[in-house]
């Protein structure tokens, strides 16, 4: 899955294949998704409402790391 | 010593004493004061004492050989503690009373309160009632300590096999598992995961059937299996 057609029905596990970067926001919306043996079945809104997360803030922050990554896989200047 | 019958009369044990059983009482007995974090007695002493507590705030624990404590109860003005001798005659307190803050307590002769609970039958049924509320509490509290730990094992099993092998249907998550197979893959007895998924399926969690389990809350199973609040 491309990481720029992130949706609400991706899956918590196809949104972190695709971006690792949410992993971060994941992390600290206080969520326990990463690593969560349900992350292939839940999608990103399932997670939203299990969490108590205004929906459009948390979507709004997963695509705005899907779209910075900070992957640490050389200088980027090559 | 200067302590009111009407608050003797605050302790359980005490409430249909007569003012001359409570007048004897104060007389055999002597107020005792500890410090903070001081102990009143320790665990494994003869428990040649009883305790009403009548001023400040203790808390009776328990330790084993490895160290480990566990904070059985605390204790307020007018409670009794430590009264074990006064039941068996050889007996030792089998956990520790340690104040905490600085705290005083009426402390009993063992052998005294023993002869009185032989002659005043109601004085006897008002320590049993006492010591059945013990018991009371403890078998509630032995039952939640049993089941959260076996209810989390069996939750953290079914979510990972629903992590290998689950199928996802129109309204949950579809696992095929046996009760028996759950029970041996989460160390407990058949009869524990009916009593489990039983009161899964009543708080709508999951749906049972022969030999399969549908999650239909999968965040809710997470929750009991990691702890979340």
């Amino acid at each position: 899955m491309n990481a720029q057609v992130l949706s609400g029905d991706s899956t918590v596990a196809q949104a972190l294949e695709a971006a690792p970067e949410i992993g971060r926001v994941l992390i600290s919306r206080r969520t326990a998704c990463v690593g969560c043996y349900m992350a292939r079945f839940c999608t990103l809104r399932d997670s939203a409402s299990a969490y108590g997360l205004a929906w459009d803030g948390f979507m709004s922050e997963i695509k705005t790391a899907a779209s910075n990554p900070k992957r640490n896989d050389g200088d980027g200047n090559a | 010593m200067q302590i009111p019958l009407a608050n003797l009369r605050k302790v359980v044990v005490f409430q249909n004493a007569t003012d001359e059983d409570l007048n004897q009482i104060l007389r055999a007995s002597a107020l005792r004061q500890v410090e903070e974090e001081e102990y009143f007695f320790l665990q494994g002493d003869r428990a040649e004492h009883a305790y009403v507590l009548t001023e400040g705030q203790a808390k009776l624990v328990q330790s084993n050989p490895q160290g480990q404590v566990v904070n059985l109860r605390t204790l307020h003005p007018w409670q009794l503690f430590g009264a074990l001798g006064a039941v068996r005659s050889q007996g030792t307190y089998p956990a520790s009373a340690q104040a905490l803050v600085d705290s005083s307590a009426l402390a009993i002769p063992s052998d005294f309160l023993r002869e009185m609970l032989v002659n005043r039958p109601q004085l006897s049924m008002d320590l049993m009632q006492l010591m059945t509320g013990y018991i009371q509490e403890m078998q509630s509290r032995y039952m939640e300590l049993a089941t959260e730990r076996v209810e989390q094992r069996i939750c953290r099993a079914v979510l990972r096999l629903a992590a290998q092998s689950a199928e996802k249907v129109d309204d949950g998550i579809e696992l095929m598992l046996s009760r028996e197979d759950l029970a041996e893959i989460s160390g407990t007895t058949l009869y524990t995961v009916s009593r489990v998924l039983a009161d899964w399926q009543r708080r709508g969690l999951v749906e049972t059937g022969r030999e399969r389990v549908k999650v239909l809350r999968p965040h809710e199973l997470v929750r009991i299996a990691e702890g979340l609040p």
